[in-house]
């Protein structure tokens, strides 16, 4: 009851604000942090476990950055990595990586960071036994040795260039201690980190409730004492929970919730939210219709990628390539995505070339989507219709999420969607969908000069080269229309109150810049 | 004779449980896609050796009539198992989530009772009045409107118009009981907004056919007073038949509750249920199941005691 009060008086504090009587109080508060309070956020879903090696539901990540953090971190715009719990790194050469870890590092139980913990991290995630997904990430980790408790040298078996970045994200490499593991046998009630704020209690679908980790090690942080992320899955529920108070944080998807939040004060969304979760649309080449390159290039050819942006999003998206504008600098800017080949609106074009291929009376086929995320049912519907222009008439089949992973990853349906999920490094995901080795590669692409391309990717340490190369394998996925990319968009549309200062959005969906935010009474 | 009544109904429920954990198990293996998916993401394929050393660590690996019977014998010993996902016990899970759908369900019949049957009996009162008549419009829009309409718009219209009604607080039994039932109010009031007019069209019909018998007609003429009749004399008679709806009704209620908790950010055992499902969690899932299962069977049962109660003649 204290927590409704408190935020009662919250709002009657800045209604006097808005009168103008408290308003250089107001000011003065927001210039300097303040210790203490404790941030409610709406939580969009539960978190199916809170180990950080065993789910790869963002639900979880959600979570497990907060109390977890990793060798190396993002900037703050998401652009670059710096170090963190190691104080400084070397690459010795492309295949070894040295790490000097930070003085006095302490686990959430009290423990010390040393360098046995960094290892055990890497073998636990190597290990079959503890089932990660991260296991073949990295699996070109050979060995690891730690001369003494801060140095940490890892050695690879190949030039493995996306390294460092997987270093930096707390979804891969959480850094977890030894003995805590050793201890509660499992991680999937919650562990000790080395993050701004420990883990108090898990309740699953109700609640996860974080206090303040005294021992951080970046001086004076966290500012908050608490958060809570209470779990209200439905998403009307989640703008009505912010809009009474009883929440200070939260996101949305649907473009015309956010709008509904937008236009009131009080409330603070990124400017210029970041375009990084890529539509993907498979289409099947190892079957007809899409097995010829003249049918794929027709269907590229018949979508008009600006309408999707503004009838979907209502703008708030952008044209994009595989690799989402955001991603930068390796993703193609939306201005730029027009320039790729086949990208741009041409129907007569694609008429011709579908005639060629032997169907001047077009095709019918099948769209498998899931309204999971509802505007790809709407991006599905739209292509529906730009297509049907050129005779593609497309039956859509809506599965429920689990159902569609199973139809996208075993190329079950001739065309099928999913969104990308963003990851630290640009490879990640087209490595996945179109080498030929992959084993989740929906569109059964299987092209040497691609894999050429992925191979001299791994290999360049230098950040031109590995542009240049994945700008080739943006123009070549366009050229061979492999898959169509209708738009990117922000995974969701992050709405906080105004009385939380300090706080940024980060291009990865990543809330870690709370350890340096701060409520306004 | 009632315990031999009630001994018989208990063996019968063994059957139906067993038969409820077969279906239960069978359906959910025939969800399409499956847990190591969920965990491992989209970006791990579910032939790969990560999906494979995942699935071996579950024990799906094992043909699934071996699955079931495993599952079958822990079940048998009391022991639900272990969620596949976040390796918590499912008992202990159900346990966590079930006070908030009792609780709500619980307080969703209370207000139909107490709403619906005066409601009814005021109606049957008054029939072909116009108050009758608007009770009964009332009544039809609230068995007309779904609950997930009803629920979406109170929670849009308290927190436009009354923001200082804290929808979504969090729920904690053990501390702060007022506050937690104070919380559960108005999602239990969407809650029953059927259900009251389910109630009181019972009530009011069986008040109507009970009013039109000889011994009400040999009651008036012995001058007893108007209201003894209605209550003594009709209501009570009229009851029983309500008693069945009510069965019927919490049963309708528990699954009602599946949309109500999702809106209002509610722990309870819809929303584990959903979670299960959408993560594929199969122990859980299984485990929930089962659990709703007996529920709404012993409630049926419950409705039947009560029969022997209200009428001994059964």
């Amino acid at each position: 009851m204290t927590l409704t009060r408190r935020s009662f008086l919250y709002s009657s504090a800045s209604m006097l604000a808005v009168a103008g009587l408290a308003t250089t109080a107001a000011q003065a508060q927001d210039s300097s942090p303040t210790r203490g309070g404790t941030l409610v956020i709406a939580q969009d879903s539960n978190p199916p476990t809170l180990d950080p090696q065993k789910s790869a539901a963002f639900a979880t990540t959600n979570v497990t950055e907060l109390i977890y953090t990793c060798l190396l971190r993002w900037n703050a715009g998401g652009t670059a990595v710096e170090p963190d719990l190691a104080e400084s790194y070397e690459i010795v050469d492309p295949k070894t990586y040295s790490f000097t870890l930070r003085e006095g590092v302490t686990f959430h139980n009290g423990e010390v960071l040393t360098s046995a913990d960094v290892r055990f991290t890497f073998e636990r995630i190597a290990s079959p036994d503890t089932g990660s997904p991260w296991k073949s990430i990295f699996a070109s980790i050979e060995s690891i040795e730690t001369p003494d408790d801060r140095k940490v040298i890892f050695h690879l078996s190949e030039p493995f260039a996306p390294f460092l970045n997987y270093l930096a994200t707390v979804k891969y490499s959480a850094i977890i201690n030894k003995k805590d593991v050793t201890e509660r046998g499992d991680l999937a009630a919650g562990g000790a980190g080395t993050g701004p704020f420990k883990l108090d209690s898990f309740k699953s679908n109700a609640s996860v409730l974080l206090s303040r980790h005294d021992g951080y090690y970046e001086k004076g942080l966290p500012y908050l004492d608490a958060i809570e992320l209470r779990i209200i899955t439905d998403e009307g529920s989640r703008a009505a929970a912010l809009r009474s108070g009883s929440a200070a944080m939260s996101w949305v998807i649907t473009p015309e919730v956010a709008d509904q939040l937008t236009q009131r004060s009080g409330f603070v969304t990124p400017d210029t939210p970041a375009m990084i979760r890529a539509l993907l649309i498979e289409l099947d080449q190892s079957k007809p219709p899409f097995d010829d390159v003249r049918v794929r290039r027709a269907f590229s050819m018949a979508i008009n990628r600006q309408q999707i942006v503004n009838v979907v999003w209502r703008g708030r998206a952008a044209q994009s390539a595989s690799i989402p504008p955001a991603q930068t600098p390796y993703g193609v800017s939306s201005q730029d995505v027009a320039a790729l080949p086949y990208n741009t609106e041409d129907l007569d074009a694609a008429r011709a070339l579908l005639a060629e291929a032997g169907y001047a009376d077009g095709l019918d086929t099948t769209f498998s989507v899931s309204p999971l995320t509802l505007s790809d049912v709407t991006v599905a519907q739209v292509v529906q219709q730009q297509v049907a222009r050129i005779g593609i008439r497309i039956k859509i089949e809506q599965k429920e999420w689990g159902a569609l992973l199973r139809d996208f990853q075993g190329t079950l349906a001739p065309i099928s969607m999913a969104g990308l999920a963003p990851a630290p490094d640009p490879e990640a995901n087209l490595r996945v969908r179109f080498h030929s080795a992959s084993s989740v590669n929906p569109g059964k692409t299987k092209d040497p000069e691609l894999d050429a391309l992925f191979a001299r990717g791994r290999a360049a340490n230098d950040e031109e080269e590995r542009v240049a190369v994945y700008r080739a394998m943006q123009e070549r996925i366009a050229d061979q229309a492999y898959a169509i990319f209708p738009a990117a968009s922000p995974m969701f549309l992050e709405v906080w109150s105004d009385k939380l200062k300090g706080y940024k959005s980060t291009p990865f969906g990543q809330r870690v810049l709370l350890r340096e935010s701060w409520l306004t009474r | 004779m009632l315990s031999t009544f009630l001994l018989k109904r208990l063996t019968l429920l063994i059957p139906v449980l067993f038969g409820m954990s077969v279906v239960s198990f069978s359906l959910v293996h025939l969800i399409p896609g499956d847990v190591v998916t969920v965990i491992a993401g989209a970006e791990i394929a579910a032939d790969s050796e990560e999906a494979m050393n995942i699935r071996r660590s579950l024990n799906l690996d094992l043909p699934l009539p071996v699955q079931y019977l495993r599952w079958i014998t822990d079940v048998l010993q009391r022991d639900l198992g272990m969620s596949l996902v976040n390796k918590s016990s499912v008992g202990q899970e159900i346990v966590g989530h079930i006070p908030v759908t009792l609780a709500l369900t619980g307080i969703a019949m209370l207000i139909s009772v107490i709403i619906g049957i005066p409601a009814g009996v005021w109606a049957a009162s008054r029939q072909g009045r116009p108050s009758d008549f608007s009770l009964r419009i009332f009544s039809l829009a609230g068995m007309a409107i779904p609950t997930f309409v009803a629920s979406v718009t109170a929670v849009l219209f308290f927190s436009l118009f009354f923001p200082q009604v804290q929808l979504f607080d969090r729920l904690d039994f053990a501390n702060d009981f007022h506050g937690a039932i104070g919380t559960l109010l108005l999602p239990a009031a969407v809650l029953s907004l059927s259900s009251i007019s389910t109630i009181m069209r019972y009530t009011r019909g069986a008040m109507l056919e009970v009013m039109r018998e000889p011994y009400i007609t040999t009651a008036r003429a012995k001058g007893a007073a108007p209201m003894r009749i209605l209550l003594k004399h009709g209501l009570r008679t009229a009851l029983l038949p309500v008693v069945t709806a009510s069965g019927l009704i919490a049963a309708q209620l528990i699954s009602g509750v599946v949309v109500v908790e999702q809106v209002f950010g509610l722990p309870g055992l819809g929303q584990l249920m959903l979670s299960a499902i959408s993560s594929r969690d199969y122990t859980l899932i299984q485990g929930t199941v089962i659990v709703v299962g007996a529920m709404v069977v012993l409630i049926n049962l419950a409705v039947d005691l009560a029969y022997q109660f209200l009428d001994p003649r059964i």
